[in-house]
This record gives structure tokens, sequence and C-alpha cells, in this order.
């Protein structure tokens, strides 16, 4: 069995409340995920997805963790675990640089660059001189004519079509996209996730998303990954359990 | 792309950020300006005003002069002394005033005369030092611009001299001829008077005396005694740091002495007290808009929280981040500066203009030169730099996470 791109094993997470005891507990048994798959994290507001997504983009430092293996090129595996614990933050950033393009729920563009300044960004800041992939992702999102504008200037859609574009920018392996459509009508949602499932899977990408909503899982034919939800109560914190394999 | 590498970036996007919010840049500028350009003038008159006496006092010799009160029996002896002493500068022998003055006419014209008050002088005069060469020769004079313009008469030119004295209840008179050598500068001399030789003043108080003096053919008693005795100097220091010196000196030796000391001394507390006030001024001012900046550096961070999370998460590097606060507060420097600069050497010509010093046409009111504001613009890096540093750190420190969910 080929070696995945992301391997979590007994990862967990806590948030405390102000006075000490945890508030909030993730725990992630098993997170397996294979090369050029589409992962869902579906749930409520609140069910731990966020707080997934940021040990996924190695923003936030576990609590405790048996394995959190990523494998960034073929035979090169980065021992996430072992850099949180060695505080390697700027290494941590550098992998997320190189091989992760984000989405967020809102575009997250820079509102002093225009949105052709945003999507050279990370390709700035990873070297790529390349244009052809770019070019290609922009005529795809039908975007050339935004690149001069400002963010602000921008609709929601267009806003988050510039996201899209600056995330597949600097040739990642993995997109993550966190809510990519929560803030658009469902007109302009539907246009935006065949855009990004369509690109992530032309280009050969990994996509890991986050929704609430479950209709997408099925329309774009992700696999969603396995969560259940305990309250808190009796002194134990709200436990959330995400587990997935493919 | 490495740390290092990543500064670079950092800087384009700081920048770009500063012309996005342009008007927040402005009000920076302003603000900066609004204290150095008042701190440029400030300085500017201090050094102006204290360049400008200081300038009058050093290059004005009477400033320099210890002038005897009363009369001494000085031998030849107590010049030599006098002389070797570090920080004298110019010292020579005078007669009694009222045997060196003598009547000049112009001997064209016998309408022009004037009563003429004669000065020892000798090479190294400093009321001489603008004219090159001037020191007379015998039977030459320098004289004074009053005395030439009251004989009519121009270097190179001859005047007569006449000599009257009393002698066995007789009245007697001589006449001698003399050259004018040069004429000096008003300063030098404000009366009419003549630089002569001090050869010449010592025949003229001999003939006064009822002595002798052969060589011009002026007949009187036998000269008494081998020692000459003077009644008098003209002694310069060699800077207005030397005057309090050589007059405690003088005074040490009982004699009474006048010196411009205090006067001196008065200038330099000014520029000593104008100078602590200025640099209050300046260390309350800088200090402020440290703290105003840091301030606005501090909320320009918090308000671009959301976009500094952004940058962490295309994963620009945490040291890189603390250049973008840093970026802004240098180019707000360089900027302010240049205008607060600008602004400073107009109003420095304004007041030049307007405040004419006329009494010394060579000094200014405001002097503001090219290193006070480049001392000006490094004082202002120094002291921006602190709250942009801290504020750096406070941007390097923003969680990318912040970015997932501030959204």
């Amino acid at each position: 069995m080929p070696c995945p791109m992301f391997l979590l094993e007994d990862v967990t997470k806590e948030r405390h409340a102000t006075g000490g005891a945890p508030a909030f507990q993730l725990e992630v048994p098993l997170f397996r995920v294979q090369t050029g798959e589409r992962v869902a994290l579906v749930g409520p507001s609140g069910c731990g997805k966020s707080t997934l997504m940021d040990l996924l983009v190695f923003t936030m430092r576990p609590t405790a963790s048996h394995r959190f293996l990523f494998r960034h090129q073929p035979g090169s595996e980065a021992d996430i675990g072992a850099l949180w614990h060695d505080d390697a933050v700027d290494a941590l950033g550098d992998l997320r640089k190189r091989n992760i393009g984000i989405v967020l729920q809102t575009g997250g563009l820079l509102p002093f660059l225009t949105a052709g300044e945003n999507i050279q960004l990370p390709r700035r800041l990873t070297g790529r001189t390349d244009d052809a992939v770019i070019n290609t992702v922009i005529d795809r999102l039908g975007i050339r004519h935004l690149l001069g504008k400002k963010p602000g200037k921008l609709s929601v859609g267009e806003r988050q079509r510039t996201s899209i574009a600056r995330a597949l920018a600097h040739d990642p392996i993995l997109v993550i996209a966190d809510e990519p459509t929560a803030s658009l009508d469902e007109e302009t949602a539907t246009e935006t996730m065949s855009l990004l499932t369509d690109l992530v899977e032309r280009l050969g990408v990994t996509l890991i998303l986050s929704t609430h909503d479950t209709r997408l899982v099925e329309r774009y034919g992700f696999r969603q990954a396995q969560h259940d939800h305990r309250p808190s109560g009796g002194g134990h914190p709200a436990i959330s359990r995400f587990w997935y394999d493919a | 792309m490495t740390g290092r590498g990543e500064i670079p970036t950092v800087f384009r996007l700081s920048l770009a950020d500063y012309r996005h919010e342009w008007q927040l840049s402005v009000c920076l500028i302003v603000a900066l300006v609004a204290v150095l350009a008042p701190l440029f003038i400030l300085f500017g008159l201090k050094s102006g005003l204290i360049d400008t006496l200081a300038g009058r006092l050093i290059q004005d010799p009477h400033t320099r002069e210890i002038k005897l009160v009363g009369a001494a029996k000085l031998n030849d002896e107590w010049f030599g002394a006098m002389r070797s002493r570090p920080g004298v500068a110019f010292l020579v022998p005078s007669t009694r005033s009222i045997a060196a003055t003598v009547v000049l006419r112009n001997p064209a014209n016998s309408a022009f005369w004037t009563t003429a008050e004669l000065i020892a002088t000798a090479a190294g005069d400093p009321l001489l030092a603008d004219i090159p060469g001037a020191e007379p020769a015998a039977d030459q004079l320098v004289l004074s611009r009053a005395a030439a313009s009251r004989l009519n008469v121009k270097a190179g030119d001859r005047v007569e001299a006449n000599l009257s004295r009393q002698r066995h209840g007789q009245s007697e008179v001589v006449t001698f001829p003399l050259t004018v050598k040069a004429v000096a500068a008003e300063a030098a001399f404000d009366r009419p008077g003549a630089f002569a030789p001090l050869g010449l003043l010592i025949d003229l108080e001999d003939y006064r005396d009822g002595v002798m003096v052969g060589h011009r053919g002026w007949e009187g008693s036998a000269p008494e005694g081998a020692t000459r005795l003077f009644s008098g100097f003209r002694l310069y220091a060699r800077s207005i740091h030397d005057v309090a010196a050589l007059g405690d000196a003088l005074r040490a030796q009982s004699r009474e002495v006048r010196t411009k000391a205090a006067e001196i001394a008065t200038m330099q507390d000014l520029d000593r007290n104008l100078g602590t006030i200025f640099w209050l001024v300046a260390a309350v001012a800088g200090l402020g808009y440290s703290v105003s900046l840091g301030a606005n550096l501090w909320a320009g961070v918090e308000r671009k929280r959301k976009d500094l999370a952004v940058m962490r998460l295309l994963g620009l590097r945490t040291t890189s981040l603390v250049w973008f606060p840093l970026s802004q507060a240098l180019v707000t420097s360089l900027l302010g500066t240049a205008v607060a600069g600008a602004i400073a050497l107009v109003m420095a010509g304004l007041l030049n203009h307007l405040f004419v010093i006329s009494e010394w046409p060579d000094g200014v009111t405001c002097l503001i030169l090219a290193p006070h504001v480049a001392v000006g613009l490094v004082a202002t890096l120094l002291s921006t730099t602190i709250p942009a540093i801290l504020a750096g750190r406070r941007a390097s420190r923003v969680d990318p996470a912040d970015s997932l969910r501030e959204v």
C-alpha cells in the first residue's frame, strides 16, 4: 500500500476554557488521505471541523499525537508531530507554503493587492516562473478581466474564484478549502464548486473540504470523513471525533 | 524562499498596503512633519543665533583684547615673559596716549586735517589682519577710515604730521611727512586715528617729554636711563577661550584690566542653555511622536490582523513579518523628514530674509544645514524603529489560524 499523503493516528487537540479545564476535545483516531482523493469534513458549526483544518494546515499544535505524517513528495515524509515538538513553526510554514493551497470562506484576499497580485503572491514566495498552469487556471475560472482590480471591487463569487486561482497558483499537491461556498448564493456556490473540483481533478491535486452542506458532498463526489460528537456533561468536555481511511 | 529572501517581498507588500491606505499614511507623515519641522526651525534658530553671536565674538578681534586700565611701567623683560605665555596672539608696547596724539594734515589741501591718536602696531596685528602686508614701515601709517575720510586721502598719499610741546616755557612745533600705507577697515578703529610702528610712537613720546630725538633732528635733553619703560600695551588673546585666563594672570600682577570675558561667558552660557532647552524640547517631542507612532502601528497591526494572518497562512515567516510595520515606519520617517526638512529650509530662508542682523551682515537668524537634516533623519529613524519593531513583533505573533476563523 502506498504511503498516504496524510496519516494521522491518535491525534488529539484539547481546547481549554478560561478556568483551565478542557472545554472541547477533538480526537482523530485515524485520518489517512491518499493522493488525488477528495475528502469532505461535514458537520454543523462547533463540531471541530475548523480545529481539524487548523491541524491539517499546520497552524495549530496538537495536544498529543501518535503519528502525524505528511508526504509532500514521493518517498519524502515530514513528521508534523516532531516539527511541532521542536517548535519549528517556520519549517511548518515552509511546508504549507510549498505544498498546500488554501481557499477561505470569503476569499481571504489581501485588500491592498490586485486580484492578479494576490494570485502571484504564492508564486513569488515559492519562486515559480512557469506561467502555463496559472494561465490555464485563470482562463478556466474566467477571471482574466478581474486581474487588475482590488478585492474590494469584486463580488463575493469573483473573490472566491480569485481565491481558488491563488490556491492553485504555485502548483500545490493539496488544496484545503474551508467552507468555500458558505457565503455564496446557491447558483454561485454550484458554479464555484464545479470550477474547484474540475480544476483539482485536471491538475491531480488532492482536495480536503470542510462544509456543513451535505448536498455538496454527494453532488461532487467527495468521500466523507466519519464523525461523531458527544456534548459536554458530567464533568467531561465536549468530544468530537473525525476519522477517515480510504 | 528563505526568511531573508522574503524580506523584499514583505517590503513590497508593506508598501502596497501603505499606498492602499494612503490617507492614513499621509496622516502619519503629517504627524511627523508637525513634530519635526518646528524642531528643525528651532534648531536652526539656535544654530543661527549662536553661530552668528559666536562668529561675531570669534571673528571680532576686539573681543579678544585685554585692555590695561591706567598706566604702568613695563620693561622689555615683562613683554618677553608675557609673549611667551600660551594664549597670547599679539602683544605690542604702547606709549602714553596723550603723547601719541598728533595733528595730521593733507599737504595738498590744508583744509583737510584731523587730530589723530596713533596706535602702536607690528606684524600680526589682529586689527589689520584683513589687509595683507599692512604693517607700516618707518614713517608710514595705516589710517583709520574716519581719519582717511577727514583727511581726504587714500593709500599711497602723503600726510603731514604736526607735533607740539611746551619746553622751557616756549611752544615748539615739529612737522614731518608720513606716507599712508593703507586705510584700515571701519571695524578696526572707529575714531580718527592711525596705526604706526612702535619706533614712531617712541619718538613722539620722547619729543613730548623734551627728550632729544637725534635721528629726526628734534632737539631736547639727553635720554635718561638705559631701560625704556612703557606705560601700556595692546594685548590680544589667541582665542575667546584664552581671554579670561590672560585677564586673571594680569590681575594676579595687580594690574587692572578690562576684557570681554563676561560677554564671552554669556554667549557660552546662552549656547549651553539654548542647547539644553532644544534637546529637552526635542526629546519630549521625539518621545511623544515615538509613542504616537507606536500606538498607530500597533493599532494598524490589530486592524490588519486578518491580512497578516493570511500572509502567515501563505507561508511568510514570523521574522519576515516584523518588516511589515517596520518598512512602513521607515518610509514614514524618510518622507516625513524630507518634507519637514524642505518646509524648515523654506521657513529658514523666510526668517533670514525678515530678520537680517544689521550689525553682522554675514550672520543668519536661522541656520539649517544638510548635516542637521541628516541628524534629524537618523534620530527619527531611531525613534521610529523601536516602536515599529515592537509592532512588528506583535505582527509576527499573529496566529495564521485567525484567517481561517475571522472571516
